[in-house]
């Protein structure tokens, strides 16, 4: 922010018409939340009239079975998807970033993170040939399959950068101070990487909540999470009540994502090494 | 026999084919302070690492109080460190920082809480017991990383130069403490350093190293007076070298002659260094002359012109150009107003002590 306020001559800031443009970008970007937000309160059945202010939807929603099942089923996935994946990517960050470079690192690098860069569609399309060929029956259970394995490397990134940003000599000091390997980890490395940890397993949260694509196409009957079920639902139109429950998950959302940024930033004051801070 | 090092070889897999280390043989005494001394880069960092055992040799042995501990992890040696950038665990107050080493070795919590009180009297640190190393100065740092590997009462200390990162004040303290408690606990301290001030004026002995290999072992006298090569000579304490070959007739004191043909009184020369061929003298040891007083002195028969000279304060250089060619640099210390009396385009004799000429062979 300091350098924003220090208004230097020929930065981009002192350009006429830059705060404008910076407000119609940053409007353009949120103006579909802004409207489903608050259509999601409106007392007009009708999506696009306006009829006054109501939580009927809310209500409405809250009651409906379908949808109850549906926020449980993705409730579920989400929990054990989040386990499961962040205690591996932590153990595959512990492994490519600490203890010997072994061969192919930097490839199991660019292998773990390729995921992130592929087409949602083929995936999904890859996951569900794949259940098909073992045979299994599409259920709940695939979901949580494909879900821990998409969300390992969301885990991954966050603890492998603050991993990177940890002084490896704090462990040579753990270990020079009679510490064995399990109590370096528990004593040193796990308390500084805990920020990273939390924060990929919020993150790997939000992506498992809010998963489409790969969800439908591998969910059995009655396994649907919640992007399934309004999907389903938006077949017979948009209702105030899709509205409703869009702003409940993308409440969710903004919380998960802002605390995962939160914890990530409040760790960062005890990961330099100290001697850098006056 | 604290630490017997026999054969060390260490080559980095993936590095260059050029060791690291190469066959270094070493023998560090109980309750010695002893410096391993050289530019960076070579390998007395790595050496101590060895000694912690974060890394291992390529080849040879390391014996600790008589045991081989090649294959043995840190954390089961009786040795302690103080890294160079201190390592203090960030999460960690000051108090539990130094106690960490008792409770790796579980000992029970009545026990090591009036040891961490004890260590921090030591270094003076009482009152920030619960401090978080970012709170902490540099200087406080260090004396945390000091307390941190002092607790455990390792049988070795090692230093990663951990004066570096300290002012030079605080450091110069710094040297007068780390020497007392050496002295005080009766721990053999393996010290770090680039320094040569450092090394000159803390150690009991001094190692020499220079791509990977022991230069010369000796005391800081041993060091400075009577270095055995040019790097040596070089590296520790300012120096001015001459080439050119010894001259040994019989019945005479032996002289060096310069390739410019200046001719040196020498002292005594090793009688194995038949064939040297550096001659060098530290400034110190040179003085000045008017060049008619010291006309017929056997030890000033040098003559040269004043071209520059540095005003120190406690001393000042001068830069005296040779006949022959060759630049002298004397360091006259100021001692009265009369000892930086010559100006720059000055005639001068230089007078040398006997025996401040010395030689090293020119390979070695």
């Amino acid at each position: 922010m300091a350098i924003l306020q220090r208004k230097e001559p020929h930065s981009l800031i002192s350009f006429r018409g830059f705060g404008s443009v910076t407000g119609l970008c940053l409007f353009i970007l949120y103006v579909p939340m802004l409207v489903l937000v608050v259509f999601s309160f409106n007392a007009n059945r009708a999506v696009t009239v306006w009829g006054g202010f109501s939580l009927q939807w809310y209500a409405k929603a809250a009651y409906n079975g379908g949808l109850q099942n549906a926020a449980w089923n993705s409730l579920v996935v989400a929990v054990i998807a989040t386990i499961v994946a962040t205690a591996i990517a932590t153990a595959a960050a512990l492994a490519t970033g600490r203890g010997q470079r072994f061969r192919g690192s930097q490839a199991f690098y660019m292998l773990v993170n390729l995921p992130l860069m592929l087409p949602e569609i083929i995936i999904a399309v890859g996951t569900l040939s794949f259940f098909a060929l073992l045979g299994m029956k599409l259920s709940l259970l695939t979901i949580i399959i494909a879900h821990t394995v998409f969300c390992i490397p969301f885990a991954y990134l966050p603890i492998r950068s603050r991993l990177e940003t940890m002084d490896a000599r704090l462990e040579e000091a753990a270990s020079d101070l009679y510490a064995s390997p399990l109590d370096a980890y528990r004593h040193v490395t796990m308390p500084l990487l805990m920020p990273g940890i939390i924060s990929g397993a919020m993150l790997a949260f939000v992506v498992s909540l809010d998963d489409f694509i790969i969800t439908a196409m591998v969910a059995g009957a009655g396994s649907g999470t919640l992007p399934v079920y309004v999907y389903t639902q938006l077949k017979q139109g948009v209702t105030p009540e899709i509205n409703a429950i869009s702003t409940v998950l993308l409440a969710v959302s903004i919380v998960l994502v802002a605390a995962s940024y939160f914890v990530a930033k409040a760790g960062s004051k005890h990961v330099r090494p100290a001697t850098e801070q006056p | 026999m604290t630490i017997e090092l026999k054969s060390i070889s260490k080559i980095f897999a993936g590095g260059s084919a050029h060791p690291v280390l190469d066959d270094i043989n070493l023998t560090i005494n109980d309750n010695e302070f002893f410096t391993l001394l050289g530019p960076s880069g070579c390998g007395k960092t790595t050496l101590l690492r060895l000694i912690a055992g974060f890394e291992h040799p390529t080849s040879g042995t390391i014996e600790l109080f008589g045991e081989r501990v090649e294959g043995t992890p840190p954390n089961a040696r009786p040795v302690n460190t103080v890294f160079q950038h201190y390592a203090l665990f960030p999460h960690q107050t000051v108090a539990q920082n130094v106690g960490f080493g008792l409770r790796m070795l579980r000992r029970p919590a009545p026990e090591i809480e009036p040891e961490i009180e004890r260590m921090l009297r030591l270094v003076r640190l009482e009152g920030l017991a619960h401090r978080y190393p970012h709170q902490l100065s540099g200087g406080q740092q260090q004396r945390v990383a000091l307390a941190r590997a002092l607790a455990a009462r390792p049988r070795v200390l090692l230093l990663d130069e951990p004066l570096s990162a300290l002012d030079s004040k605080l450091r110069d303290e710094m040297r007068v403490e780390l020497k007392l408690l050496q002295r005080n606990t009766g721990i053999t301290f393996i010290f770090v350093t680039h320094d040569q001030g450092e090394a000159l004026s803390m150690s009991d002995r001094i190692a020499v190293l220079s791509e990977g290999r022991i230069q010369q072992v000796g005391t800081p006298d041993d060091i400075y007076e009577r270095p055995r090569s040019r790097f040596v000579a070089q590296f520790v304490g300012e120096t001015n070298v001459f080439e050119g070959k010894l001259i040994r007739l019989p019945g005479k004191q032996p002289e060096f002659k310069t390739s410019s043909g200046a001719l040196l009184p020498l002292g005594d020369t090793p009688a194995d260094d038949d064939n040297p061929a550096l001659a060098f003298v530290r400034p110190e040891k040179l003085r000045l002359g008017n060049p008619d007083d010291l006309a017929s002195d056997p030890q000033a028969r040098l003559r040269g012109v004043v071209t520059n000279k540095l005003y120190l304060g406690t001393d000042t250089v001068y830069y005296v150009d040779l006949e022959g060619g060759e630049t002298l640099r004397a360091r006259i210390q100021n001692a009265s107003a009369i000892d930086n009396r010559f100006d720059v385009g000055a005639a001068v004799r230089v007078r040398a002590e006997e025996g401040a000429f010395r030689t090293v062979g020119r390979s070695t």
